[in-house]
């Protein structure tokens, strides 16, 4: 489970998160949704134990995120919007490093990995230098080595950038089984569609505070809206502004 | 194009910032740090300010002799501390800038040679090395005028030749990717580090051609016969105006053309890298044996190996033994003494190596900052990667010594203590922030030189024994010493 308690990030004069708090129960997919810059990363990334937040609380499966943060990342599993692997290191050298800092016996890291490999069409990259890769396969390396502990917590900002549509299909299936398996996962995306198709609950965060929060139906009900992507758009207040930008546009050509 | 460099400067700054924990944590002072680090001028004077006192002290055997012969072969000490640190400097720190990715927004530009960016800004860097000689530079111009003059001009050409040679070696070995990884490539990256000490070592060569020359041709043995052509030696010549500038004119219109092919090869490569694709087949996953201090020291030396210009800041050392063992070995001889002393030069120069392996880890460190990694882990792993090929510099020297004389075998343990002691004691002072997260220290030069001063008082106390206490009692409360020290630190770093 993760709980978050009015939680506050501020850099300089920015503040990039605002006061949240939110709870994704077990078992359950949290879509944490919201324009750039509006504090998604960052929030992401304190609860993965990688910032620390200025004010606030912020508790993974019961652990305080400030008090330990490397048990928390024992904890949870992590892929951020952009990966940032060694490039000159191989797939398989790189998933052994991670499975030696995360203490995996022998047998299950080679077992895991293979699973993993073999489910996102890496196999045939594992000696290469992932220098070499294109985006979409270092973002499938970086998912495997996200996975790779069978965290129970997962933090996903993102995650299916650069992912083609059968290994997006594969992570959307393979996040409903962890679902099952009674695993929290907090999912970033801006692909709307998809984040109304898995996720059982949605935060909107807009400048830094959640504007609301709800299943889908409830968001559609509060917003007067038909869909998620105009429950969104009307949140951030963004619909009239689209609106007044196309119609400029096309005065202008 | 100056606004370009400022840029970059800015950005790179930022960055080693941006992963610094002593400051990160610390708005206050990360915002001190930043406005510092972010101006060029500001920055450059307080790095200078470290060299200056050294520039200073060094500068005090010209002030106070008049002999030609004693000041020139302090010279030639001096102009050797820019021409390393500019070569150092370029090798290692341009993999650093690329591996941060700072040229990338520069590639989709319409930019004829790209690489004069990078080159300017390692300049800047670069240019703090002038305060060390400057000192005697300027005791230099008023004693000798024209001396002090050519002085000044050899020490330009120094850092321009050790510039140009740190760019070569990046484009040859620095920027090169290989696509797949195979079972030829530790014989492979073998063959590159022999090329890379080849690069460095290219000034003893040319002394070898001088006294080949010398030897065999009359006509030039008058001219040879004095100086030696090879740089720093050839500074030597200051005495001799004419003579000097001759080698001078030489040594700059070579590395004028060296510089030139070296600075668009590396943009060439920069906007291209040639990828050596092996033919093969992907074998499936097997785990390694080992643990977490294991599995990152693993990573340093791969990607340190891989990225071979990087290892020019281990290689550091041999310069400086080389000359040593270079005079011992045309005696015939070896000596248990002058192991012994080669071995703590070697000690000591681990140091050297803090600076490229905190450089493993660029934006890389995003990465591991999401695993489960305690400081204590990274700072021993950090340590064991700087200290193990000064080890093995070690015990290559410790087996020569040994066929010479077997009971220089004795000094065996100093292969294995001193490095780890310095490493391990460098580790902990440059990771001395609080807190318990993983984060890459900035270390700037005028750092370096501290850490020298500190390695070498915990050096001399673990020498001295040896020194002055007949052996084995002396080796041994010697070892003991080296042994307590590394437990106590690493007591410290466990606590």
């Amino acid at each position: 489970m993760i709980e978050v308690h009015e939680l506050y990030k501020v850099f300089g004069n920015n503040i990039a998160v605002n006061g949240i708090s939110f709870t994704v129960h077990d078992g359950e997919i949290y879509g944490l949704l919201g324009p750039n810059g509006s504090g998604k990363s960052t929030t992401m990334k304190i609860l993965a134990g990688i910032l620390k937040p200025t004010k606030g609380r912020a508790l993974i499966e019961g652990v305080e995120v400030v008090k330990d943060p490397i048990k928390v990342k024992e904890i949870v599993g992590y892929v951020p919007e952009t990966p940032t692997l060694y490039e000159s290191l191989t797939p398989s050298e790189l998933f052994d490093l991670v499975g030696k800092i995360r203490k995996l016996p022998r047998e299950e890291l080679e077992e895991r990995v293979n699973y993993f490999v073999k489910a996102f069409g890496v196999e045939e990259y594992l000696d290469q230098f992932i220098g070499t890769l294109s985006f979409g396969t270092q973002q499938k390396v970086s998912l495997i080595t996200a996975l790779l502990h069978d965290p129970k917590v997962l933090i996903l900002d993102e995650a299916m950038n650069g992912l083609d549509p059968k290994s997006a299909r594969i992570l959307r299936e393979l996040l409903l089984e962890f679902k099952k398996e009674g695993k929290s996962i907090l999912f970033s995306t801006h692909v709307l569609p998809l984040a109304e198709m898995i996720c059982d609950r949605i935060g909107v965060i807009y400048q830094g505070k959640i504007i609301a929060e709800g299943t889908i139906e409830e968001l559609k009900e509060k917003a007067h809206e038909e869909n998620l992507e105009d429950v969104f758009l009307k949140l951030t207040e963004s619909k009239d502004e689209i609106l007044t930008v196309v119609q400029a546009l096309k005065e202008a050509l | 194009m100056f606004e370009i460099v400022r840029i970059l400067y800015r950005e790179l700054h930022y960055q080693i910032v941006k992963r610094n924990p002593l400051v990160a944590n610390d708005e206050k002072r990360f915002k001190k740090q930043l406005k510092n680090a972010l101006s060029i001028k500001r920055n450059l004077a307080l790095q200078s300010l470290a060299f200056i006192f050294f520039g200073i002290f060094m500068a005090s055997g010209i002030i106070l002799s008049d002999n030609k012969i004693v000041i020139s072969s302090l010279a030639v000490s001096l102009a050797l501390v820019p021409f390393i640190f500019s070569l150092y400097v370029t090798a290692v720190q341009s993999s650093y800038v690329v591996s941060l990715g700072l040229f990338e927004p520069l590639k989709s530009l319409p930019i004829r040679v790209g690489a004069l960016y990078l080159s300017e800004l390692l300049l800047i860097d670069i240019s703090v090395s002038l305060s060390i000689v400057l000192p005697s530079a300027i005791v230099l111009l008023i004693k000798f005028p024209i001396n002090g003059l050519l002085f000044l001009l050899w020490v330009l050409v120094g850092i321009l030749a050790g510039h140009s040679i740190g760019l070569l070696i990046f484009s040859l070995f620095g920027l090169r990717i290989a696509h797949r990884k195979t079972r030829g490539q530790m014989l492979k990256n073998l063959f590159k580090i022999l090329g890379l000490f080849a690069f460095m070592s290219m000034f003893y060569a040319l002394s070898y051609l001088q006294e080949y020359i010398s030897k065999n041709s009359e006509k030039f043995a008058s001219f040879f016969g004095k100086y030696i052509v090879a740089y720093p030696f050839s500074v030597a010549s200051i005495f001799e105006p004419s003579k000097s500038l001759v080698f001078l004119t030489g040594y700059f219109i070579g590395i004028s053309i060296l510089y030139y092919f070296s600075i668009s090869k590396v943009w060439k490569e920069i906007l291209e890298p040639k990828i050596t694709s092996e033919k093969g087949k992907a074998e499936g996953f097997k785990s390694s044996f080992g643990g977490t201090i294991f599995a990152l020291t693993l990573k340093d030396l791969r990607v340190i190996f891989r990225k071979t210009s990087m290892l020019t800041g281990f290689l550091v050392p041999i310069y400086f033994v080389f000359p040593q063992l270079f005079i011992a070995l045309r005696s015939g001889n070896l000596s248990k003494e002058q192991v012994f002393g080669l071995l703590f030069l070697i000690g000591l120069f681990s140091t050297s190596g803090a600076d490229a392996i905190l450089k493993v880890e660029g934006k890389e460190m995003d990465f591991l900052r999401t695993l489960p990694i305690s400081k204590g882990q990274f700072i021993l792993s950090k340590a064991f990667s700087m200290s193990l090929i000064p080890m093995i510099l070690a015990s290559l020297i410790l087996g020569l010594g040994t066929y010479f004389d077997s009971a220089t075998l004795y000094l065996i343990p100093y292969v294995v203590l001193l490095p780890l002691n310095v490493s391990l004691l460098t580790m902990l002072l440059l990771f001395r922030y609080k807190g318990k997260e993983i984060g890459i220290p900035e270390i700037n030069f005028g750092e370096v030189l501290a850490l020298f001063l500190v390695n070498s008082v915990l050096l001399a106390f673990i020498g001295i024994p040896a020194f002055i206490i007949n052996a084995p009692k002396g080796l041994a409360i010697s070892y003991a010493i080296a042994l307590l020290s590394l437990f106590l630190m690493l007591k410290k770093i466990k606590g």
